[in-house]
């Protein structure tokens, strides 16, 4: 099925923007909102999630080497409940990826092309990603490994060049209502954390398999790094008032850099660059899909559906999504509670059952 | 107007079939069967989706499903 | 043969695709949102005024691109009558109503990127603010980094003015709003403050100056004062430099001081200071106790003292912190007594330090205010004495040193 193989960094490198990609966007704005000035500290919390989903992934392939999830579902669960299970979880990755997808191109078209055509935006993307997985794994991994760092390292220029501008005492008073408010500000971001368990699709695939934990736990930490990066930055340039009401503070803090009148309007840059970055996210995704489909229906090959399901991952960024308040209800709403349960919940009960035959040797398949 | 989408659609799910087909083997009869059944799914939600664009959705449904128990934890 | 035949057939099959594929990408060439930029008209500020009837009365500055740039050579000849920025007005409810009726009178398309400043007219502030400030955080064009004014007179008045320095009158805004001799507010700014725990707000006013026809120049007047996005009253500019010393936004700051005992003045020039404000509640007594570190420079000296004893820079410095603490007590009065509003930060301050205390008078902090008890510590350093250590062109014997 997959020849191809990648490098423990490059899954790191392509994991970093598969959770950045647009929970850069909506992050600042939903913790904002819940945890006020505590907004720093909810991707903290949030990325137990990822904790979770790495540590899973991890012991179930260690429990069921050179498989996916797709491959060892059905082996835990039996031949049907592990297809319908499959099934399912492919599906809520369709959904979230038509739902990334039209977040990127409702963020792309909102702020910048306002009268570029949404559909147009999100079918250039998805063919663009749809080539990549084409390509194989191989192919997204180098992707990664020559974009990531690039969009890697515009974060910090918007993080240094933003800096004269920062106002620490925002942040304070710190916890004023203990830690709840953070707390519920890491509901959100908790799925976007969880999105670390597409890793179950990748590790089969990964050239040096002990080196992935180490590779897997340094991409947790720069996402996480990053969030808290964002957050902080976002609270100390507008406090929490005004970054609870915009709807892309981190676009707006890119836009207020001005450094001598010389280094302004920075965000065309930062938004060519952000594009690459959104790009290596949907192309993991979609692979994930693609392959997991293929080896769903037990097909010698996945490549033939690669651009069947891109076409698909296009019609559901449309299908029920009307406008931006859905995809922000979605995102900040039912998202995470779906998520907790596909990419949290599932993955932990698999590994229960995993530790359970092995232990009992049951259900020898 | 509608018509003139719907020939762009199937003009796309075309050119996939067109660029895919040849390079499926004798032997990938499964392949074919997943690569015609999807295709003729995509292209049929596409054309529905043309027609009736506020068709209710999966994110309705899991909106429906998951959105009380999302909205009461998160308060 | 078969074989070969297949593969070239696959070829031709590849090619039949790419080719119907490969010209789609014409149809990317008419992009939507491809801007030139002579298809522009670019906005280099903003004002707002009360219109006649209902709504508001937008103006908008424009940059004349084919008069920018190429003046420096001919600046007596400017006789052309081409002006370097263009005004057009429009009425409405809406700012972006308003900016529609603009539209509709240019050949170009408006641009926001490079707005500098938003003009806001003394009316329109009177009534509050607040719907016309969302506009410039909620259409994707305007920066968040524009400078907000409030104009003396019509805020139109401002942009018709012909500026003799910069290209527009946006431009001088922005000059004056970082130079920071009176407050410098950006719509960023603006909206922090009021969402802020105080809920007021302080903005500078401008007041444009005609010199001859419709050239001139801008001029700070002192700061407005906002409650509750609604403007209630003003400060002077000496006033606002109180304000300003206690928000720790001094900049420039020029002091004079006549030392006993001496005739004429000694001029300091600020370099730097650092104001914290260290809020205290102690048996139920709010006190704010504000301490300033500042730094001057002498640069003038008109008296007969010599700089180099440390006795006279001692007694000098002391004098200064006097001088400061006065300026700061004199705005702390109109602004706590007499404008009963908080635009000192104080709010922020005692939220940081005491947030239960601070939820108790959360509702009432307009009264708590007003028994807020300041104290000032200030400490002023005289580091360098300028290029000259005693008095130019006084006789040797007259140089005073201390006995």
């Amino acid at each position: 099925m997959e020849n191809g193989r990648i490098s423990a960094s490059q899954m790191a490198l392509m994991m970093y923007p598969v959770v950045t990609g647009t929970g850069i966007i909506f992050i600042p704005s939903l913790t904002a909102n819940a945890a006020g000035n505590d907004m720093w500290l909810s991707p903290v919390w949030a990325a137990s999630a990822g904790w979770i989903a790495i540590f899973t992934a991890l012991h179930l392939h260690r429990l069921n080497p050179n498989q996916t999830i797709i491959q060892y579902s059905e082996r835990l669960l039996g031949k049907f409940l592990g297809k319908v299970v499959s099934l399912v979880l492919l599906f809520f990755y369709l959904v979230m990826n038509g739902g990334g997808v039209r977040i990127y191109s409702d963020f792309v078209t909102g702020s910048f092309f306002e009268e570029t055509p949404t559909y147009i935006i999100v079918s250039s993307m998805m063919l663009l990603s749809a080539f990549a997985v084409r390509g194989g794994v191989e192919v997204i991994g180098r992707t990664a490994e020559m974009l990531t760092p690039i969009y890697i390292l515009f974060l910090l220029l918007v993080f240094l060049l933003i800096l004269p501008d920062l106002r620490p005492e925002n942040a304070l008073p710190m916890l004023e209502n203990g830690f709840t408010p953070s707390l519920k500000g890491a509901y959100t971001p908790q799925s976007w954390f969880a999105e670390f368990f597409v890793i179950a699709f990748l590790i089969p695939y990964v050239k040096k398999e002990k080196t992935a934990a180490r590779w897997g736990v340094i991409s947790l930490i720069a996402v996480t790094l990053t969030f808290t990066a964002t957050n902080l930055a976002v609270l100390f340039l507008l406090g929490e008032d005004v970054t609870a009401k915009l709807n892309y503070p981190l676009l707006d803090a890119i836009q207020y850099i001005s450094i001598a009148e010389f280094l302004q309007h920075l965000e065309s840059i930062v938004m060519a660059i952000w594009v690459a970055g959104a790009f290596v996210k949907f192309t993991v995704i979609q692979y994930a899909i693609v392959l997991g489909t293929a080896q769903v229906f037990e097909l010698t090959d996945y490549k033939a559906l690669v651009f069947p399901l891109s076409f698909l991952t296009v019609l559901f960024s449309f299908w029920g999504i009307v406008g931006e308040a859905d995809s922000t209800y979605h995102s900040s709403t039912v998202f995470p509670l779906t998520s907790l349960i596909m990419q949290t919940l599932l993955p932990l009960g698999l590994l229960l059952i995993s530790y359970f035959q092995k232990k009992t040797g049951l259900f020898p398949r | 107007m509608k018509g003139i989408q719907v020939i762009g659609v199937t003009i796309v799910v075309i050119l996939i079939t067109l660029y895919e087909w040849p390079k499926l083997g004798k032997q990938q009869r499964k392949e074919k069967t997943a690569f015609v059944t999807c295709t003729g799914i995509v292209w049929v939600l596409a054309v529905i989706l043309l027609f009736f664009p506020d068709m209710q959705g999966p994110s309705d449904w899991l909106s429906a499903l998951f959105g009380p128990i999302g909205e009461s934890i998160r308060k | 043969m078969a074989l070969q035949l297949r593969k070239m057939l696959q070829k031709g099959m590849s090619i039949a695709v790419l080719v119907p594929l490969l010209s789609m990408t014409f149809l990317l060439t008419g992009c939507w949102d491809r801007t030139e930029l002579n298809d522009l008209a670019i906005v280099t500020a903003v004002a707002i005024d009360k219109a006649e009837g209902s709504g508001i009365t937008l103006t908008l500055q424009f940059a004349n691109p084919s008069q920018m740039g190429g003046q420096q050579g001919s600046e007596g000849g400017g006789g052309s009558g081409k002006k370097p920025t263009i005004t057009k007005q429009a009425e409405g409810e809406t700012i972006f109503e308003a900016m529609s009726f603009i539209q509709q009178q240019l050949s170009r398309n408006i641009f926001w990127g490079h707005n500098q400043a938003l003009i806001i007219g003394k009316e329109v502030a009177k009534e509050g603010v607040q719907p016309y400030v969302d506009f410039f955080a909620h259409h994707p064009d305007p920066r968040l980094r524009s400078y907000v004014y409030v104009s003396e007179g019509k805020a139109a008045e401002v942009l018709r003015l012909l500026p003799q320095l910069e290209p527009s009158s946006g431009d001088i805004a922005r000059e004056l709003a970082k130079l920071k001799t009176g407050m410098s507010v950006t719509i960023k700014e603006l909206l922090q403050m009021l969402n802020s725990d105080a809920g007021s707000a302080a903005l500078p006013k401008v007041l444009p100056i005609f010199e001859e026809n419709e050239k001139g120049g801008l001029q700070i007047t002192g700061t407005a004062v906002f409650k509750n996005e609604k403007m209630i009253g003003s400060i002077d500019e000496e006033v606002t430099r109180g304000v300003l010393w206690l928000r720790d936004e001094i900049h420039l700051a020029a002091v004079k001081l006549s030392p006993d005992n001496t005739e004429g003045f000694i001029s300091f020039n600020l370099i730097r200071s650092h104001t914290k404000l260290v809020p205290k509640i102690e048996n139920g007594i709010w006190e704010m106790q504000v301490n300033i570190v500042a730094e001057d420079d002498i640069v003038e000296n008109q008296t007969n003292l010599q700089l180099t004893d440390p006795q006279i820079i001692q007694q000098l410095e002391e004098l200064l912190g006097e001088k400061v603490e006065e300026r700061i007590y004199m705005a702390l009065n109109d602004v706590q007594q007499e404008l009963k509003t908080d635009i000192l930060g104080f709010a922020d301050a005692f939220h940081r330090k005491y947030p239960a205390e601070w939820d108790a008078v959360e509702d009432d902090w307009e009264e708590k205010f007003l028994e807020v008890k300041v104290t000032i510590n200030s400490k002023v350093y005289i580091k360098r004495l300028g290029m000259s250590v005693a008095p130019q062109g006084v006789p040797k014997e007259e140089v005073k040193r201390t006995e």
